[in-house]
């Protein structure tokens, strides 16, 4: 339905405020749920989130930890992640979320190229610790005390010390000014060439896209998303859109916990990746082969807590077959689709205004327009500040002063359907942006490697390899080279297959070898 | 043991039980994606009793890895 209203969402001017204020006008809500470590269900309210925020903020303001320091955040789903990120970027602080999924030399090689002088990480990092510290303390981010690790098994010490400091009359975190148009998160993200580009993201831009997502769509009850926090859609729209709704948001913090955590938190909305959706259909029909009998919407509902109406899907391209599937099962299943770089939200289908194989309605404050080769285009207050230390990378995506998103897409009536990318970044089903130039320049280090494409083939990955003929090294060097680079990689950047090639590829005029000929 | 892990994943697959042999690869020729291994596995521990580490999960990559380690486990 062509011009159905906005929702109308809390406002939010800063992420401090948008907590304050909820702490002051519902502080016995329940802001989160999680599962604790002994299996029982803990709640935090609005008041004990901001309390804690407070603390934390202020104990490492007391560590030194201020005036534009930047912080990393490495560690699975967690209450603490998610206290200690707004800890961070309401004290003026920059929050660095780390894929905790990358080998310890990317982790290292993005702490030092984004500039971190702390790590906050959780217990699963602690062997990895005396490496980063090696290969970071004489980083030109690191003070004198070298690059500071701080676990967040402390967090209740934290909590305590800060509490304690706060009590003494330290207001350093609670009064510290915040320049809502500064950087306050830097997000590296796969980039179409090379090394990550770390996108930078401000108060404004955040806040921003909450609001505007949630003036799309309405939620009613609990929220839950299992997507890593570090992915800006499972973090801004997965929590901190559920937050700012003043509804209970589940914690997921194991996603193979999601359908036992799913039957606890009966959830009306959950917020997911295509891949989610893949496997819950296969559930689906495992279930209706064990019972005999065909899945109906009771089922199904039962399957996903009792509550659940919706499911918002975005981070990569969902095939439209199961947006009709869970319409046959009573569950709208909204499409949308973002980019880090617009923290993250442009566009998602609404309940009331959808259009199946599209991806909805471009948000409301924002304009997306399609140029004249086809390439989506956006501009709005959620629009990065730019690429960190790459004033090249920010032209060229902000050509116009509108962002280039290196999708190509149409606008029929009001909606935008995306139809490819105008560059090669590879998007997994699981939302990961993949650069194939970042593999390619693995395998091209090797002498025996003359060329190397990588790209996508039946949801996996894929690589041919034309040799180096004075090389002369056997398909099995090959073999060997391809696991000994995938064994470097987390499992959604392995490469499943090599094809040795015979001849060369075939390249354009400005000699760039055109991926379209590739015979996959 | 094997033909256990054979069921479960005819079952959840559509590939038929008799095409999948210890050396499938839950990815490629199962065309399982991780969160498929993941929630199959967490069928398996609750089966066998058992609490296999995610950095264990992320090292099954055919029928043969998931059937060694749950014997040697369970």
């Amino acid at each position: 339905m062509k011009n159905y209203p906005p929702y109308n969402p809390p406002a939010v001017e800063d992420l401090r405020q948008m907590i304050v204020s909820k702490a002051e006008s519902n502080p016995d809500g329940i802001a989160f749920m999680y599962t604790g470590d002994d299996g029982t269900v803990q709640t935090v309210t609005y008041a004990r989130f901001r309390a804690d925020v407070d603390a934390v903020g202020t104990y490492f303001h007391s560590q030194g930890i201020v005036e534009g320091k930047h912080v990393a955040l490495l560690g699975v789903n967690s209450y603490e992640w998610l206290a200690t990120f707004f800890a961070i970027v309401n004290g003026g602080n920059v929050v660095l979320p780390l894929d905790a999924r990358q080998p310890a030399e990317n982790l290292i090689r993005l702490l030092w190229d984004g500039d971190c002088a702390v790590l906050a990480y959780s217990k699963e990092f602690e062997p990895a610790i005396p490496a980063f510290k090696a290969s970071l303390n004489d980083s030109p981010a690191a003070d004198a005390r070298g690059f500071l690790a701080l676990p967040l098994t402390s967090f209740s010490d934290w909590v305590r010390e800060g509490e304690k400091l706060i009590a003494q009359g330290d207001r350093s975190f609670t009064d510290c000014e915040i320049d809502v148009h500064d950087m306050c998160a830097l997000v590296f993200t796969s980039g179409t060439t090379g090394r990550p580009k770390g996108v930078m993201l401000s108060q404004d831009n955040i806040a921003a896209n909450i609001v505007q997502a949630s003036q799309s769509y309405d939620l009613v009850g609990t929220g839950l998303s299992p997507l890593p926090m570090h992915h800006m859609f499972g973090l801004i729209v997965g929590h901190l859109m559920v937050f700012n709704y003043n509804r209970p948001c589940y914690i997921v913090r194991n996603i193979r916990n999601v359908m036992k955590d799913i039957q606890i938190a009966k959830p009306t909305c959950i917020f997911v990746v295509p891949m989610i959706i893949e496997t819950f259909a296969k559930q689906f029909r495992i279930m209706a082969k064990r019972t005999g009998a065909q899945m109906t919407p009771e089922m199904v509902k039962t399957a996903l807590g009792g509550n659940l109406t919706d499911i918002i899907c975005g981070g990569a391209p969902l095939p439209v077959g199961y947006v009709l599937m869970f319409r046959q099962f009573g569950i709208n299943l909204l499409n949308g689709y973002g980019i880090t770089e617009c923290s993250p939200v442009l566009a998602v289908n609404r309940v009331m205004d959808y259009c199946d194989g599209s991806v909805g309605p471009a948000l409301f404050d924002t304009e997306v327009m399609i140029d004249e080769d086809g390439e989506i285009l956006a501009r709005g207050r959620n629009v990065m500040l730019g690429y960190y230390k790459n004033p090249e990378a920010t032209a060229e995506a902000m050509k116009g002063g509108w962002f280039h998103t290196g999708d190509l897409g149409k606008i029929d009536d009001h909606y935008i359907f995306i139809t490819g990318r105008a560059k090669n970044l590879i998007i997994t089903s699981s939302g990961e942006n993949i650069s194939p130039e970042e593999l390619e320049d693995k395998f091209l280090a090797d002498p025996a490697v003359a060329e190397a494409v990588v790209y996508e083939k039946d949801n996996n990955l894929a690589v041919q390899i034309f040799p180096e003929k004075e090389a002369g090294a056997p398909e099995e060097y090959f073999k060997a080279l391809l696991k000994k680079i995938n064994s470097g990689e987390p499992g959604y950047r392995q490469i499943r297959s090599l094809v040795m090639r015979a001849e060369p590829f075939v390249r354009n005029s400005t000699g760039k070898i055109v991926r379209a000929l590739i015979e996959k | 043991m094997l033909q256990e892990i054979i069921d479960v994943l005819a079952q959840y697959t559509d590939v038929p039980a008799e095409e999948i042999n210890e050396s499938s690869d839950l990815i490629e020729d199962l065309e399982l994606n991780s969160f498929d291994v993941i929630t199959i596995v967490s069928d398996f521990e609750d089966q066998y009793g058992i609490r296999i580490p995610d950095d264990q999960i992320m090292e099954f990559h055919t029928v043969a890895d998931i059937e060694a380690y749950l014997e040697k486990e369970k």
